[in-house]
């Protein structure tokens, strides 16, 4: 079952307002309706379609906010969110593929040829998210502009809008953190 | 770094990365100004820049996507198409996705295999294959497998046939080894198949193990006739281009290609004689128990099929020998030319063979069919507990309903009356204790001390945070007191468990084994490169555990207790291994149960055994899973194993015993998943980790919470905008399935019936004054938006009352005439809201109040409407009382909005009631209409309001939720 709308948008509107606990309550609430959205999503598109991370998001956001309750500014603090929670349940998978490392079967083993492959990507991705949370400790702007574009999924102009930048300035921090991020990256492989 | 520093390399970095490459030494040369620490920072960063490195350029999502998928079935349990209802899912392939299903209008269990849309998609090749799929199921042969029914439902197309407990061939040959006579049992019976449809001149074109399915009863059945043309694999006209030929690129088909016959494998056309080759293959893997083609590519694969000769059996008869060649000659005119002589020559040997009578494999099966006769006495003997239990669940619902129900409080006891359950034996009163340990939403691994006394849990810190952290927390049972042990930490808790004699707790972090003593204390190592979840010999001097010993190959290991003394017991190379899941030690010693899993298009898992001096394996079930959620866990008598896993469906808590291996289901509650078993030493105490959402419908007398009773028992998962009708039922809106439909179901919460389906989403159910009519919000006209919609109790006769946007929380006038609704734009929050009224025959709407305004309700005398409203468009929103010919507020309150729930007036219109919603618990407050300050109605302590409704004569209704994850430990399980 999937929560509340009514208590989903009150933790929205919460966390909005400043209170950063509301989102550890708010994770939890709308996490399983991700995943299972991600896997309806997967189990849908074949692998010659893109996977529309916003599209799969904002279809949370319309089964789980009500449809009569939240202002694009809430909209916009919900893809926020989910790009967050994006990020915990892709981390969380590949970490717990990461068994493969160690040459065993994963803990949870994907069920497909594919699969395999992908485990494999699961390092890079892990990899990644270290970098990221070492990002944000000395540049938490450019860590929450990669999150909501490489796990939401939200394009430059829609971080704009949700960040209060400008377009141009989402761009070149981009590109920034992503320098940044590979060499960190290419730092610790070596 | 600091921050400091790192704000100078990024404005350089970004001041010189806009620069040409050559302007750049000079722009670094003049900023740095000599810092050359702080510019070989800097063109580090343009270096890497210039990398081109595009890992995050793609959507994350994108590269997990395999990861998340998991296989994960279109359809879930419970789900319809047509008159079938899915029961869970079988498996997947190429050719599409197989259910269990229940037929409803003929009430018998088929199998569903619905064929993938890119196949069906051409119409003469999808008729060419149903006349084909229809003529072969219309030979009514016993190893044939019947076909009930072939059609196209919801663009759709899908195959219904006999559903075969049982297991595929493949699944047998991976598993086990055959004995000569099995083998020839069952090729046999396959070839009687190909004999009845050759005749009637129908070509599989896809034997394999596969399509081989082994009945319980020992019937082997021949599946899927036809569907080889249809997925257009293996057959190619003479005029046919290359297109049309197995792409051999595509590791899928990898494991149709290794039964291809070189006409098949050249894209030649094929007739009979192309199955008896496959039928060939099939037969040698069978006998020599590996393939007689082999190759690492496709391409490699079919090079050998067209020119390699297989490698010559050994320990087999000659005549098997000279059978399996002639099958397997690569010019098909060399071959049998028929299967009947092929069939003749299988016959014969067996014949031989029995008459002769002699050789092991023989003697073998016989002692493999007297084995199987001893266990099954001994299943239908001796019924476990859990078994019984069960299956007087099964037979009493109203029982089921109970244990459900009594399950939220703490310390339930429940006693099963044997009298009702006198067919099964051992039918003494029996009693088992189920004590919920609530609170555990954030509890990922759990272990129960031998004794039972203690429980120990892993929790995470909170799911915001990047890196988890985990903390380790011991809980004494009997007074429910939690004490952390280590707090939270970078540090994962897989495998918790405790030592035989309870004084240590044994867990493994990134492959390394500590164990830290139970009270707390330093943790130290004990073993690295462990897999996961150990388990202790009975004497608790070894420890049992799986290991990757490299990217091919796992093993199970067995050492002793301080790490040392390591040796390897079984190993199992890709695509099979030994999960990390884990072993279980039995308790005589003398095996290792370990789970098993298959790396693979339908990849398993089942529970193998295995003798912890030899190494020697032995069959635990047939039976396997598509997921584990615990570790299994040998009964203390040693009369099973239990665990939790899936079958398509949530985790559920198994049953397997041994040696019959007849493994069952002990829960089957889909609302709920476990994971994380444990059990004490003595057995009889079980924990787990459960895990659902629930909603329910609770009734308060008199709006008295303390007298409050949920009147709905969780059958259904979601229930909100609860609303009374008139004549004292309810309805409500629900999400069933993927939609959000309205129900009404009597006062009592029997009897539900769905008013709404198949027309887009539709809430906020509300009766016409006279109890005729159901008033809801619908988006059925048009997707994007919300209208006001009218429709018969019964749920007919849907008419459209406004045509606005974002309209919706109808609510009737006393006098029946006229429907009161908030209306905004698509997305709109309450405040960019106003209300409307509109006649319940529809026609103009009118605009009530001109202020941000929503969620209203009438007075009993229609005077006055009570709703949220706003001075200007920015919150708070509070509770007001406006004239009902519109107009500005007569009164506004203090009471603010915290949920989005229309407000009601309480039943003499005395006060306006509203939902206070607090994290996680939501109360009914009450805000006197003669004004003061409002008070708390309802004394709820946990759950949230998704909805509330007064009764004419005064008795309040609520719909309830909360998410649950909690600790179950059941007492006296045996």
């Amino acid at each position: 079952m999937s929560a509340l709308p009514e208590e989903i948008t009150r933790l929205l509107l919460s966390w909005s307002e400043g209170d950063e606990a509301a989102l550890d309550r708010l994770i939890p609430l709308v996490y399983p309706e991700l995943r299972r959205l991600a896997r309806i999503y997967m189990g849908r598109e074949s692998p010659a379609h893109t996977l529309q991370t916003s599209a799969l998001i904002n279809e949370a956001y319309l089964r789980l906010v009500d449809q009569h309750g939240v202002e694009w500014q809430n909209r916009a603090h919900f893809f926020a969110v989910a790009a967050q929670v994006m990020r915990h349940i892709l981390i969380d998978h590949a970490r717990s593929h990461r068994y493969a490392k160690r040459g065993a079967g994963a803990k949870r083993v994907p069920l497909d040829e594919v699969a395999i492959v992908a485990r494999e990507r699961a390092a890079e991705l892990v990899a990644l998210d270290d970098a990221l949370t070492k990002l944000a400790e000395i540049d938490e702007r450019k860590s929450r502009i990669v999150e909501l574009r490489f796990f939401g999924g939200l394009t430059g102009e829609e971080i704009a809008e949700v960040m209060k930048l400008s377009p141009i300035t989402v761009k070149r921090e981009w590109r920034s953190a992503k320098a940044w991020l590979h060499r960190e990256i290419s730092k610790s492989a070596s | 770094m600091d921050n400091q520093r790192w704000r100078q390399i990024d404005e350089l970095f970004q001041a010189a990365v806009e620069l040409n490459p050559e302007q750049r030494a000079s722009f670094l040369e003049d900023a740095c100004a000599g810092d050359h620490a702080l510019r070989s920072e800097v063109e580090s960063m343009l270096a890497s820049d210039s990398d081109g490195w595009d890992f995050v350029e793609k959507p994350a999502l994108e590269v997990a996507a395999a990861l998340l998928v998991d296989e994960q079935p279109q359809f879930a349990a419970g789900d319809t198409i047509g008159h079938y209802r899915i029961i869970n899912a079988i498996g997947r392939g190429g050719m599409g996705e197989v259910y269990l299903a229940q037929d409803e209008r003929l009430g018998r269990k088929v199998a569903l295999k619905l064929l993938p849309a890119d196949v069906t998609g051409d119409q003469s090749r999808m008729r060419r294959f149903q006349q084909e799929a229809r003529a072969a199921s219309a030979l009514n042969h016993p190893n044939i497998i019947t076909i009930y029914d072939i059609n196209e439902l919801d663009g759709r197309c899908f195959i219904a046939s006999e559903f075969i407990e049982g297991e595929t061939l493949r699944h047998r040959l991976s598993h086990q080894r055959m004995t000569i006579s099995e083998a020839l049992d069952i090729a046999i019976q396959i070839a009687s198949a190909l004999y009845v449809a050759h005749e009637a001149g129908i070509v599989h074109r896809d034997i394999k193990p596969e399509n081989i399915m082994l009945r319980r009863d020992g019937y082997v059945k021949v599946l899927d006739f036809g569907l080889a043309k249809l997925a257009g694999q293996h057959e190619t006209t003479n005029e046919a281009s290359a297109a049309e030929r197995p792409d051999i690129s595509s590791g899928l088909v990898m494991g149709t290609v290794k039964y291809m016959s070189p006409e098949q494998a050249r894209g030649q056309q094929v007739d009979s004689r192309s199955d008896i080759f496959s039928f060939g293959v099939v037969l040698y893997e069978m006998v020599a128990g590996r393939a007689p083609f082999e190759g690492e590519s496709a391409s490699e694969l079919i090079r050998a099929i067209l020119k390699k000769e297989p490698p010559l059996l050994t320990n087999e008869p000659d005549e098997m020998q000279r059978i399996i060649s002639k099958a397997l000659c690569k010019k098909k005119e060399d071959r049998y030319q028929t299967i009947e002589d092929l069939l003749a020559d299988l016959k014969e040997l067996r014949e031989n063979k029995a008459v002769s009578g002699a050789g092991a494999q023989v003697a073998t099966r016989k002692a493999n069919a007297s084995a199987i006769s001893t266990s099954e006495a001994v299943a239908v003997s001796t019924v476990s507990t859990i078994e019984y239990i069960v299956s007087g669940i099964k037979r009493h619902k109203n029982a089921a309903a109970f244990i459900l129900a009594s399950l939220a409080l703490v310390g339930v006891s429940l006693v099963f009356s044997m009298n009702r359950l006198s067919s099964k034996p051992r039918a003494a009163s029996r009693e088992m204790k189920i004590t919920r340990i609530p609170n555990m939403e954030r509890a990922i691994h759990v272990a129960i001390s031998p004794t039972g006394e203690y429980i120990t849990y892993a929790e995470m810190s909170g799911p915001a945070k990047q890196s988890a952290e985990e903390s380790l927390w011991v809980l004494t049972v009997a007074a429910n007191e939690r004490v952390q042990i280590v707090p939270p930490a970078k540090v994962e808790y897989e495998g918790l468990t405790y030592s035989r004699d309870g004084q240590d707790i044994f867990y493994v972090n990134d492959g390394i084994l500590y164990k830290i003593p139970a009270g707390g204390g330093d943790a130290t190592k004990v073993l690295s490169d462990v897999g996961g979840t150990i388990s202790f010999a009975p004497d608790g001097a070894q420890l049992a555990f799986s290991r990757g010993l490299n990217a091919e190959e796992t093993a199970l290991m067995v050492a002793n207790v301080d790490g040392t003394g390591e040796r390897v017991i079984a190993t199992r190379k890709r695509p099979e291994f030994l999960a990390p899941d884990g072993p279980a030690w039995s308790p005589d010693g003398r095996l290792i149960a370990c789970w098993v899993g298959v790396i693979a298009k339908n990849g398993s898992r089942t529970v193998m055994g295995f003798d912890p001096s030899t190494g020697e394996e032995k069959r635990i079930t047939d039976q396997t899973w598509d997921d584990v959620g615990s570790r299994a866990i040998w009964l203390s008598d040693g009369s099973g194993l239990i665990a939790a896993a899936s079958q398509g469906t949530e985790m559920q808590i198994w049953e397997i015993p041994y040696p019959s291996g007849e493994a069952h289901r002990i829960t089957s509650d889909l609302n709920y998943s476990y994971s994380q078993l444990g059990l004490t030493a003595d057995g009889k105490n079980l924990v787990a980790l459960q895990s659902a959402w629930r909603s329910a419908v609770w009734l308060l007398p008199n709006g008295d919470s303390s007298a409050a009773a949920p009147i709905t028992s969780g059958e259904h998962q979601d229930y909100r905008h609860v609303a009374w009708t008139p004549d004292g039922r309810i309805l409500y809106a629900s999400n069933v399935g993927t939609n959000r439909d309205i129900w009404i179901m009597n006062g009592d919460g029997t009897n539900p019936k769905q008013l709404t389906a198949n027309a887009g989403v539709n809430l906020q159910p509300q009766p016409s004054a006279d109890g005729r009519f159901v008033l809801f919000s619908s988006n059925r006209a048009n997707e994007a938006a919300f209208n006001i919609w009218r429709m018969d109790i019964d749920g007919s006769n849907a008419v459209q009352l406004t045509h606005g946007d974002g309209e919706g929380q109808p609510v009737c006038s006393p006098n029946g005439r006229w429907v009161v609704y908030s209306a905004g734009g698509p997305n709109t929050t309450p405040l960019q809201k106003t209300l409307w009224k509109v006649s319940i025959d529809g026609g103009e709407p009118v605009q009530l109040c001109d202020k941000p305004s929503s969620g209203a309700d009438i007075s009993p005398d229609g005077t006055l409407i009570a709703c949220w409203y706003a001075r200007d468009a920015a919150p708070p929103m509070k509770v007001a009382i406006i004239p009902f010919a519109g107009g500005s507020p007569v009164k506004i309150f203090d009471a603010t909005m915290t949920a989005i729930h229309p407000v009601r007036f309480s039943p003499g219109g005395q006060a306006i009631n509203y939902i206070n919603a607090r994290p996680f618990v939501s109360n009914i407050w009450s805000q006197p209409v003669s004004g003061g300050p409002p008070a708390q109605l309802t004394q709820f302590t946990s759950e949230i309001i998704g909805g509330f409704d007064w009764s004419r004569d005064g008795h309040l209704l609520c719909s309830r939720a909360h998410s649950v994850q909690d600790v179950i430990l059941i007492s006296d399980f045996r």
